[in-house]
């Protein structure tokens, strides 16, 4: 899956690849974790940081629990 | 201002405002709540999954009088509780926030330069400067900044109609608070014994307990200067919390006595009211001095339910005779259509929100965490505001300038068929659930930090 974000004029600012999951159907923000977790196909799920979400940093690796 | 204005008041402003009556009401219990959140309504940190430590918005009578004799809340908490959910500070020119009407918001101080009492005396001195400046006024910086915050950084947070609603419990107290200061200062809020009620003609004193059916007020001692009598308007009883009233009285810090005028300046505040809901709920800039226009039949209706006259004395100790009678005003003309197809707010009630807390498994969901959320992120902007203005919070402590909250990222919706344009190569496919391949007709996005991802 990938993470696309994009700014207020529709311009993409950032991208994220993530392996996990596929096909989303939910997102959903744990604001004491403070992470957002990307809800696949057959609940699989790609976890990120909400500094990571932020950051530059391109991240292939899934290295979060949610 | 009491449960009418805060209530119902704030209610029918929402509703104005274009606020779904679930959301209205949610707005108006939050702005009630702000008289309500007392020590013995937090639950502490750790308890029924409460994963912070909330703060009072209020205090009780009691609590206060405990302070006398230095058992109840500190000076520092007095000032947590009044100075921002009370008593907004407006009496200084700001340097760090857009400050346009200054020369017309700020009064001057003509008041006496020392005084000397039984124990001690007092100078207009820094600190007596310092609480000068915390006197409430209304249209003040940090009182557009605060609403303009909630459309920069709160929008869609799940505690959004909480902090809407302690606000505009905010904003209206700027009216019927104005002049006063949310700190303990003689020279700010003590005043003259002779309160004219001008509503009548000619001008008649306003009676003060013991006379038979007088009103019950703090009272004036030079023991001390910074005397928990001297808090807010507790020298002038409940008269600027009565919506009706017209009063002439003669505060200390001014040379010449001071006409209140609360139906006009109630009637005011409702229009800024509707206007900084119908900004919040449109992302738009929010400025005081452009109003948004309201229907004047149902101006007019407001303005017959402010005027309603009722005795002096019936808040005495019970605070709910005078307070009954002006909610009874509100709800009947909501009932009789008098103020639009608003419909009828739910029976408010003190403790639904914090009993609500037992009865569930999710505690972040609740009425009660949202609200008490919303109290510390509006404390801490406060002193925020103050801070980088240069104002201490407290007199003798170090300026607070609190770190800027970090807002969480918002889950919203998105037509599948409106994404902008996709990175070469990709495809989006939005699924109905996890065990489905039926495509879905809107995509779950999340809105931060001013991007969508």
């Amino acid at each position: 899956m990938t993470i696309v974000a994009y700014n207020s004029a529709g311009n993409i600012v950032h991208q994220w690849y993530k392996e996990g999951a596929r096909y989303i159907w939910q997102i959903t923000v744990d604001e004491i974790a403070k992470t957002v977790t990307f809800w696949g196909q057959s609940n699989n799920k790609i976890c990120m940081s909400w500094n990571e979400l932020l950051t530059n940093e391109i991240n292939t690796v899934l290295n979060m629990r949610c | 201002m009491y449960k009418d204005f805060h209530y119902y008041g704030t209610y029918v402003a929402a509703r104005y405002a274009g606020y779904a009556p679930n959301e209205a009401q949610i707005i108006a219990h939050a702005a009630q709540y702000v008289d309500d959140s007392i020590h013995s309504r937090l639950i502490n940190k750790g308890e029924h999954g409460i994963d912070f430590q909330p703060i009072p918005t209020c205090h009780t009578t009691g609590e206060l009088c405990w302070t006398t004799i230095g058992s109840g809340p500190s000076i520092s908490e007095l000032h947590q509780v009044w100075v921002p959910f009370h008593f907004l500070p407006g009496n200084y020119r700001s340097q760090a926030l857009p400050d346009p009407n200054s020369s017309m918001r700020i009064r001057n101080y003509t008041g006496p330069q020392h005084d000397s009492g039984i124990f001690t005396s007092w100078n207009y001195d820094d600190r007596a400067k310092w609480e000068f400046k915390l006197q409430c006024l209304p249209d003040s910086p940090i009182s557009t900044a605060m609403i303009n915050e909630i459309i920069d950084k709160y929008k869609g947070q799940p505690h959004e109609l909480h902090l809407i609603g302690l606000r505009m419990h905010v904003l209206a107290d700027t009216a019927a608070h104005a002049y006063y200061a949310g700190t303990p200062a003689w020279h700010v809020n003590d005043a003259g014994a002779k309160v004219y009620d001008l509503t009548v003609n000619p001008k008649q004193e306003v009676p003060w307990l013991p006379t038979p059916g007088g009103e019950q007020s703090t009272p004036a001692t030079t023991i001390y200067y910074d005397s928990i009598f001297y808090l807010g308007h507790g020298r002038m009883g409940s008269l600027p919390d009565y919506p009706w009233i017209k009063y002439e009285y003669h505060p200390k810090w001014s040379s010449t006595p001071i006409v209140k005028d609360n139906p006009v300046e109630y009637l005011k505040v409702f229009r800024v009211m509707v206007t900084a809901l119908k900004c919040i709920k449109e992302q738009k800039k929010f400025d005081s001095a452009n109003l948004e226009p309201v229907e004047q039949k149902y101006i007019s209706a407001i303005d017959n339910i402010l005027r309603q006259r009722h005795a002096f004395g019936l808040d005495n100790f019970s605070m709910t005779g005078a307070t009954d009678f002006r909610c009874g005003i509100w709800e009947k003309a909501i009932e009789d259509g008098l103020l639009g197809p608003v419909g009828m707010p739910e029976e408010y009630k003190e403790d639904a929100w914090y009993n609500s807390v037992k009865q569930t498994q999710s505690i972040t969901q609740t009425d009660y965490y949202k609200f008490n959320k919303a109290a510390i992120i509006h404390l801490e902007s406060v002193q925020r505001y103050l801070g980088k203005d240069g104002i201490p919070f407290d007199w003798g402590k170090p300026i607070i300038i609190p770190p800027e909250p970090e807002t969480p990222p918002v889950v919203a919706s998105e037509d599948s068929n409106m994404h902008p344009m996709l990175p070469e190569g990709l495809k989006m496919t939005c699924m109905k659930g996890p065990d489905t391949l039926d495509y879905s007709a809107t995509c779950p996005v999340i809105k931060w930090q001013g991007n969508t991802y």
